[in-house]
Parts: C-alpha cells; sequence; structure tokens
C-alpha cells in the first residue's frame, strides 16, 4: 500500500489552478500559509481540491490546526489513514 | 409568543419528531427533532448554572452550535457567538470580547478546545473563562432534565451579535427577544416562507444572516432546514448548488460574492447537472449587490431551471436586528442606471442612459417591511430629504436593536437619532448612504468608516494597527485603511506615510521594498485579507481633522483622483513601480 503523497506539489498546483494570474514564491513544507500570499478563500478551495482528489474529507477543526504546508500533509495522511482502516 | 424559548417549547410540544435541523458533513447527514433539541438545550442551561449572566458561544458550525446557543436562551443566559480563531490565529479577537463583556464562561467542543488550549496563555484574561464543553456523550433523558422556564420576557437580552471580528472595538449588538420575533415575523412577510418552504444556508452561525436568517427563522416558521459549515462551501461552492438541487431547496442566499464564486468557479457541465428549479428565493445580501454578478449567475445557471425572479436582493445590518428591506418575491430584481458623478458629488440620484461613461448600475433593495419606516436624512443638517436625494439611511421599527453593550453614548447617537423637526420617534443611523425612488431603496455608499469584503465587517482601525506594527520605522496614526470597488468587488487599499528619513531618494526603493512586503505580510496575518493597493505617501499628506484623526474617506477620495503625493505604489497584480 502506497501512501505517499507529494503535497508541496499537489500545492503548487492547486494554488495556480486557484490563483490563476498570480505568482507565489516557491513553495516548501515548512512554507508558512499566512506568508504566502493566499487567502483564507483561496486555501478553502485548495483544501477542497486536495479533498477531490484524494477522496478524503477535512474535518473543520482539523482545519484550524494548519499553518503550513506541512500540517496539511499531516492532516491528510491522518484522514488517509482513517479512511483506509474503515 | 414571547421569547424564542417559547417557540421552541411550543415545537417541541406540538411536533415534538418533526426535523428542526439537518446538518451536512460530506455526505452524512446529521438530524435533531425538535424535541432533541429541546431535550440538549435543558441539557446545556443546566451547565450553566451559577456560570454567570453571559455566555460565549466557540463552537463551530454544527448542531452543537445550534442547541448551545439555545442552552443559553433555556438558562436565561445571554449568548454570545464569536468567530471561532482559524488557522492557529492569535486568540486576540476573543480576548477583547471578554474584556469587554466580562463573561465568565464559554461552551464549546472537544475538539476546538484541544486546538486552542496551547494559546489560552498568551492571553491573561482568559483565565477568568471557564471552558464548558457541551459535546460529551451522554444518556440523560427528558426525566432527567426537567425544563425550567427561564425568567424572561420579551425585553430580556437573548444575544449579542458582534458586527466584526475588531479587537480595537468590539461592539456587540444587544438583541431582546421582541427584536428578533419581530424581525423574523418581518423577513416572514417580506419572504412569503411558510411551512411548505425548504431551506438550504452554509452561511456562518456567528454571522446575523446565518444565525437568524439560517437558524432562527426556520425554527420560527417551522420548516425544514439543511445546514452546512462555510468552509465546506468556501472549498467547493458547488456543494451549496449541489444541496440546493438535492433537497429541492426554496429558500437559499448568501452575499454577493458567494453568487460570483459560483459563477467562476462551476462550469458549464457542472452546472448542467443540477435542477435549481425549485429555487423560489434567492436572497442577496451583507454586502453590495451587483447587477452584472447576478446576471453572469442567471446566465450561467439558467441551464439548471435557475429562475432570474428568485434573486432577491436585500439590505440589513445587525443594528437593525437583519432585515431593513426587501423586494418583492417572485418579481424582477429592479436595476436603475444612474449617473455615478451625480450621487458622489452632487448627492442626486439622476436617471442616466447605460451606455454613459459615468453610468452605473444599481440594484434596488426593495422596501420596509410594514411597521418600519427608512428615511433618508442628510447626516449633517439632519434634515428629511426627498425622493431621489442621496443622504444616510435612517431607519426605525421594532427591531431596532438596544444599543451597543457597555457604550451608552455611541448608543444613544446611534439608535436614538432624532430627524429636525421630529422628537419623537427614535431612529438607527445605518451609516450607510443611500436614496428611495418612491419606496424603493438604492443603497449608494458608506460614511462610516467601514470595508465590508466577502461579507466580512471589518474596521479600518484594526487594520491601521497592524500597518503600524508590521515595521518598528513606521508610526501609529500614519496611515489610512479603506475600501475601493475594483471590477465589482470590495477591496482594502491602504495608505502609508513615510519618514522623510526612508524617502531619500537613494534609501526610498530598498525601504519602501520592504514595508510593503511587510505591511502585507501583517495584514494577511492578522486580518486574513489580501491587499489591494498600498500608497506610500510623503509626510503629513494624509489628510486629518483639526483633533488630529485621520481622515479616511477624504484620503480615499484623493487615492483615486491620484492626488496624492505618491512616493510608491504597490498594486495587486501590477509590477511594483517607484
Amino acid at each position: 500500500m502506497n501512501t505517499q503523497i507529494d503535497t508541496v506539489k499537489l500545492f503548487t498546483d492547486y494554488i495556480y489552478k486557484v490563483e490563476k494570474s498570480k505568482q507565489f514564491p516557491t513553495i516548501t513544507r515548512d512554507a508558512k500559509i499566512s506568508s504566502l500570499g493566499i487567502d483564507s478563500l483561496g486555501m478553502m478551495e485548495i483544501i477542497g481540491c486536495f479533498e477531490d482528489d484524494l477522496g478524503i474529507v477535512i474535518p473543520d477543526d482539523k482545519l484550524a490546526t494548519i499553518q503550513t504546508v506541512g500540517d496539511i500533509e499531516k492532516v491528510i495522511m491522518g484522514q488517509m489513514a482513517s479512511k483506509l482502516s474503515n | 409568543m414571547e421569547t424564542l424559548v417559547d417557540i421552541l417549547r411550543t415545537r417541541a410540544l406540538t411536533d415534538p419528531d418533526g426535523i428542526a435541523y439537518i446538518f451536512l458533513k460530506g455526505s452524512e447527514e446529521c438530524k435533531i427533532t425538535y424535541a432533541q433539541l429541546d431535550l440538549e438545550a435543558r441539557r446545556v442551561a443546566k451547565l450553566l448554572e451559577g456560570q454567570g449572566s453571559s455566555a460565549l458561544i466557540c463552537h463551530l458550525p454544527g448542531l452543537e452550535y445550534i442547541y448551545s446557543f439555545f442552552g443559553c436562551l433555556y438558562a436565561g443566559v445571554i449568548a454570545i457567538p464569536i468567530y471561532p480563531p482559524r488557522f492557529n490565529q492569535k486568540l486576540d479577537r476573543l480576548s477583547a470580547i471578554v474584556s469587554e463583556i466580562d463573561v465568565k464562561c464559554a461552551l464549546i467542543s472537544q475538539s476546538v478546545l484541544e486546538n486552542v488550549k496551547p494559546l489560552l496563555s498568551e492571553q491573561p484574561n482568559l483565565s477568568q473563562v471557564k471552558f464548558i464543553k457541551t459535546d460529551l456523550p451522554h444518556s440523560l433523558t427528558a426525566n432527567d432534565l426537567p425544563f425550567l422556564q427561564p425568567e424572561i420576557t420579551g425585553q430580556s437580552l437573548a444575544f449579542l451579535q458582534f458586527t466584526s471580528g475588531s479587537t480595537s472595538q468590539p461592539k456587540g449588538v444587544m438583541l431582546t427577544h421582541a427584536n428578533l420575533i419581530n424581525n423574523l415575523q418581518a423577513i416572514h412577510e417580506k419572504f412569503e416562507s411558510s411551512k411548505d418552504s425548504v431551506g438550504v444556508i452554509w452561511l456562518p452561525p456567528y454571522h446575523d444572516m446565518g444565525l437568524i436568517g439560517g437558524i432562527l427563522q426556520p425554527l420560527y416558521i417551522g420548516f425544514p432546514i439543511f445546514l452546512m459549515s462555510p468552509y465546506s462551501f468556501l472549498q467547493r461552492p458547488m456543494r451549496w448548488l449541489q444541496a440546493v438541487s438535492q433537497y429541492k431547496a426554496t429558500i437559499s442566499g448568501a452575499p454577493n460574492f458567494a453568487f460570483d464564486l459560483c459563477t467562476k468557479r462551476i462550469t458549464d457541465e457542472q452546472a448542467a447537472t443540477l435542477d435549481l428549479s425549485s429555487w423560489k428565493l434567492a436572497f442577496c445580501g451583507a454586502e453590495t449587490v451587483h447587477a452584472h454578478v447576478l446576471e453572469n449567475f442567471y446566465q450561467k445557471f439558467k441551464v439548471a431551471g435557475f429562475k432570474k425572479e428568485a434573486f432577491y436582493p436585500c439590505y440589513g445590518l445587525a443594528e437593525a436586528t437583519l432585515i431593513v428591506s426587501g423586494g418583492v418575491k417572485d418579481k424582477a430584481v429592479i436595476v436603475e442606471s444612474f449617473d455615478a458623478t451625480a450621487i458622489e458629488s452632487q448627492g442626486r440620484a439622476v436617471k442616466s442612459s447605460v451606455d454613459l461613461k459615468s453610468s452605473r448600475s444599481y440594484v434596488g433593495c426593495g422596501t420596509a417591511p410594514k411597521k418600519y419606516s427608512i428615511k433618508i436624512v442628510d447626516p449633517i443638517t439632519l434634515k428629511s430629504l426627498p425622493d431621489g436625494a442621496v443622504g444616510e439611511i435612517w431607519f426605525t421599527g421594532p427591531s431596532v436593536a438596544q444599543g451597543y453593550w457597555g457604550r451608552s453614548e455611541e448608543s444613544e447617537r446611534t439608535f436614538k437619532a432624532k430627524i429636525a423637526g421630529d422628537s419623537e420617534t427614535n431612529y438607527l443611523r445605518t451609516g450607510d448612504l443611500g436614496f428611495l425612488q418612491g419606496d424603493e431603496l438604492f443603497v449608494a455608499g458608506r460614511i462610516k468608516d467601514l470595508l465590508i469584503i466577502r461579507g466580512r465587517n471589518l474596521y479600518p482601525q484594526d487594520i491601521e494597527k497592524s500597518v503600524g506594527e508590521s515595521h518598528p520605522g513606521l508610526v501609529s496614526g500614519t496611515s489610512a485603511a479603506f475600501s475601493i470597488e475594483f471590477q465589482g468587488e470590495e477591496k482594502l487599499v491602504v495608505v502609508q506615510e513615510l519618514d522623510r528619513r526612508d524617502a531619500k531618494p537613494e534609501l526610498l526603493q530598498e525601504k519602501s521594498t520592504e514595508f510593503i512586503e511587510l505591511i502585507r505580510k501583517k495584514i494577511f496575518e492578522d486580518h486574513d485579507l489580501p491587499v489591494h493597493a498600498i500608497a506610500l505617501v510623503k509626510s503629513h499628506s494624509i489628510p486629518i481633522t483639526s483633533s488630529g484623526k485621520v481622515q479616511r474617506q477624504a484620503t480615499r477620495r484623493l487615492f483615486l483622483d491620484n492626488a496624492l503625493p505618491e512616493l510608491r505604489r504597490f498594486q495587486e497584480g501590477v509590477q511594483v513601480s517607484s
């Protein structure tokens, strides 16, 4: 079972999908979302992209814990794991 | 029926198994009946015994939010819905409200408490707050929890509605049960809702439109409502319309930006899979309604059977409980073209042909409900103005709130204004500009220094505070934050004065780049808001009042006229230049 997901690459794809006309700094795992220049509305859409492509649902209370791109990965892995165990 | 408690009690006794709310979580439907809601409210009321006269509601959108709210009412405790902390933001907003109200307890869920726990110690005054978890599993039955009638009347305060997440001036609008019931009746009259209505709402319950329009209105009338989290909608706008389609909703609505987001994000193929023919009333309010946004939405979704007459622009504000004016159901939206220059500089609404350059489309926001009255008043002379004249929108009627908590002077000024020549009637000053054509209200701008971005109210003071904190070299009181309209959306602009030392030619490039970057970053972190433009200007060029206060509206005018001595301007999407 391979649950490796390249969160950084996906995030980069999504951010340009959501904000077509903007330029963003290079995305890294440690990148703080608040410093990227994408607001929570854009961020929500990115989360929506992850949900759709990975077939998971990220609960609202988990959203509040996300600060970096790496945090998204943690949350996603958690959800994937609980999905697989169900 | 005098109170919201009476209403829920009646539903629970006469229709115990009726479904009060259905909360949609992914594909899961979480339901609660009137009897269950009544029981949960009794349980929460018991938890609130001896915890003071008010309680914060820190829940995320969901059924626990709703029963915790009713639990407060059952306990005769003033409910205080708050914006839940997001993305690990600091708890300074919560802390500001606690200082303002001196509240002793907060209703919260286990998971939210886990998230905020590590942050609590940063705000010393939060140690006075007892966090009560209301979502722990229990096996209590109606027999364990007898209903205890709270000692309340229609005149008792039901809840405090905070109009924004402001930290520098959190203003809690005081709403009585009578205010609410009167406004619920007014919404009912305008929306022509009935027991056969079906609602879908994703609006946040800590916002007036979500709480009153989405949660209280369906209970008042007794129709089923499908609720979803605002995050669900923002992640995938399609989810909103899918719910309308799937549950054959007749009533649903949102601020202007949400209709725009649907048009932009949903593909034609997706639109074709929907059936929106049941949608009778698509209310649109909480921020300026734009004709082109409605038209584009209609063009995209007519394939799904969406009817143009379903659009229902309305106008309201928390200070009036919610609704102030609304159109006529099933009637086409009133869109008129006026000369924008005449409106802005001469204070007159003059109809103009669409092809004129200065012509702008304005969407009519309907008329006042029965028992209410709207007047257009000169904000300086306080004289009532005739048809077609632009002035401040004043409003009177039984749902005008009691004032702002703990701010008697400001409340007196805002909620008990008198029109020259009429010392009898108290009016609410909305701070919005508008004009009447017959009874039809058109909203034309704002006098109050408030920004409304994507339905969110923001105070410029808070943004200016962040600007001042973004860099030690920036002095507070030397910036002005305001909004301008850009491509049909309200956008944030910041004007900041530069110290002469930083404005020296050899330093300007480097310094200004640094300032712009840090200002953007700080505003983002504090307010989750992209800055549309930043103008760095020469020192002492922002107009101030004789008492030294920044004049934001005047600064805005100068900015729009390119009349500020700008050293450098940053604009979103435009290469920075000096």
